[in-house]
């Protein structure tokens, strides 16, 4: 009888690949008829646990693509990319880069946006909370001159997605129609689309942000300092005024901390 | 073996009655009429997540029930070394919720990096149950606390068993120092499955090791005068079921006793019912069959 070591990876190459057993010396029990049906439970649980999970985690594009193909798509991202972890959330975290090789090019190229923007939901859903609200009384202690140095900090379910499709109508039409009544969105047309996936206590809030907006909540997210936003204001890059621009967000509740510590 | 500390301190008891499998489709009808049942045992790596919702439902729900942590993706039988990094949110989650009890699977689900995401039967050999107790060993001295290690439900045999798995199971427990959370549920389709009798699996097993026991749906497919049955926690727990549960708890006694379902899920007065029922054959005095 092989070691438990050969007889798992035998197994797994029976389950996952659906090799034979006898091509790895396998001797399973019952070795007769009944054999094959007992293995499709097996197979059948390691193909469905991996697409539910994934469709779990992409809805939108499963609605986009249809059951029928999104099945399709999940059984051939499981062969090239199995699941990873014992933790089903960790199965989709390749798919938008997959999907982006498969579909470059082509028509369906704008699925790869789609899915690098529900990926980011899904991280957003289970990132850390904010350790506490924005705290604008220890902000004003600190010395106009040490300002330039300072460093704001994003919610930390912040994510920046910046798209090579317009995909913000699928997604948000998604969240105020059940799945089942809403027809998928056609094809868009190419055009860049900057946006901003943030949880708060009633569930992910998306915003369409202008360029500006985008890379001047990059920095941030980047480390930035207050003095780096300054400069990219004076150069155009990023929005003017960047008191009133902060001030906004935090209000929003996108910024929700800083860090003083460099300037002191 | 290394004593370890008794589980649960600060946390609140699972006490020996029937608890629910707490789903996240039920999570927002759960806190809003706060059903009466003592314990939830809930699935650990759905709240592996750093924060948000699903973690702050069971902070809450932690105040006022006790719970049990249920892990089905360490795949402890696996011959891959453990998942550092699972292994290390798990420690994470029951420092924060200090569960009653925390329990996964004799099973394995991984091998070359690669997750079946399922639980998939051990050969009954004596280098496998090595390797659990070794693995065991090695996740009890991570969390610093006894786990329960819950028998499954399987399908066909790898290989040549050594052993009966009531055999398999009480020499895990023995020489790992955990406990066993004993599947009636699976006991039964593995029994039917295998042609073994679940009565000699209820007899071999000692009394002591025992400390959670499961109840769930099965399903039966038919395929000409071949039935399997098959463990998918979608429906109401059989009459055949329960009658072998009646026969657990003359031999265990009180045991907390958790009803799970995880697909096709009933409203959730209907889990509860369901849990009640169990409550009723432990002779909880306020127990009502329904």
């Amino acid at each position: 009888m092989p070691a438990l070591r050969e007889l798992q990876v035998a197994f797994a190459a029976v389950v996952l690949q659906r090799e034979e057993p006898a091509e790895h010396g396998l001797m399973l029990a019952p070795a007769d008829e009944r054999l094959p049906r007992r293995l499709g439970v097996y197979r059948v649980n390691a193909r469905e646990n991996f697409a539910a999970a994934l469709a779990a985690a992409f809805p939108v594009l499963a609605l986009e693509l249809g059951a029928e193909r999104f099945r399709g798509l999940a059984a051939s991202y499981q062969r090239e990319y199995p699941s990873p972890s014992g933790h089903l959330f960790e199965v989709g975290r390749r798919l938008p880069d997959y999907l982006a090789a498969e579909l470059r090019g082509g028509p369906e190229e704008y699925l790869a946006d789609l899915a690098r923007l529900e990926w980011a939901v899904q991280e957003a859903m289970v990132a850390a909370d904010a350790d506490e609200p924005f705290d604008a009384v220890a902000l004003a202690a600190v010395p106009a001159d040490r300002h330039a140095a300072l460093q704001v900090r994003l919610h930390p379910s912040v994510r920046l997605v910046a798209t090579g499709y317009p995909v913000f109508e699928s997604w948000q039409a998604s969240q105020v129609t059940a799945a089942t009544q809403r027809r998928p969105g056609g094809r868009p047309v190419p055009a860049p689309e900057y946006l901003l996936v943030r949880r708060h206590e009633a569930g992910i809030e998306l915003w369409r942000l202008d360029a500006a907006t985008f890379e001047a909540l990059s920095a941030i997210a980047a480390g930035g300092s207050l003095g780096d936003l300054a400069e990219r204001a004076l150069s155009g890059s990023v929005p003017p005024d960047p008191g009133a621009w902060l001030t906004s967000w935090v209000a929003r509740g996108v910024i929700t901390g800083f860090d003083a510590s460099a300037s002191s | 073996m290394t004593a370890l500390p008794s589980p649960g301190h600060g946390a609140r008891p699972v006490p020996a009655r029937a608890g629910i499998g707490l789903r996240a489709v039920h999570h927002d009808e759960f806190l809003a009429t706060r059903p009466g049942v003592p314990w939830v045992e809930v699935h650990s790596e759905n709240f592996f997540a750093d924060g948000g919702r699903q973690l702050a439902v069971l902070d809450a729900v932690r105040r006022d029930y006790g719970v049990s942590l249920h892990g089905v993706g360490l795949s402890l039988g696996s011959t891959d070394p453990l998942d550092a990094g699972h292994l290390q949110r798990l420690k994470r989650l029951v420092d924060r919720i200090e569960p009653a009890l925390v329990s996964e699977h004799a099973a394995w689900g991984s091998v070359q990096g690669k997750f079946f995401n399922d639980l998939l039967p051990l050969p009954l050999t004596t280098e496998a149950l090595d390797h659990l107790v070794s693995r065991v060993v090695e996740v009890q001295d991570r969390l610093r606390r006894q786990i329960l290690v819950e028998n499954v439900s399987s399908y066909l045999r790898l290989g040549a068993d050594e052993m009966p798995e009531w055999t398999f199971m009480s020499d895990l427990a023995s020489r790992s120092g955990c406990q066993i959370l004993l599947d009636v549920n699976n006991i039964y389709v593995s029994s039917r499955n295998h042609g073994f009798d679940p009565l000699d699996y209820l007899a071999a097993v000692p009394v002591e090791q025992v400390a959670e026991m499961h109840l769930a749906g099965h399903s039966v497919v038919a395929n000409g005068s071949e039935e399997l049955l098959v463990d998918t926690h979608d429906a109401p727990v059989t009459p055949a079921v329960w009658a072998l549960y009646a026969t657990a708890i003359e031999r265990f006694g009180q045991v907390p006793t958790l009803l799970e379902w995880d697909a096709r899920l009933p409203p959730l007065a209907d889990l509860v019912a369901e849990a009640r029922k169990a409550d009723a054959w432990l002779r909880v005095p306020d127990a009502r069959v329904a």
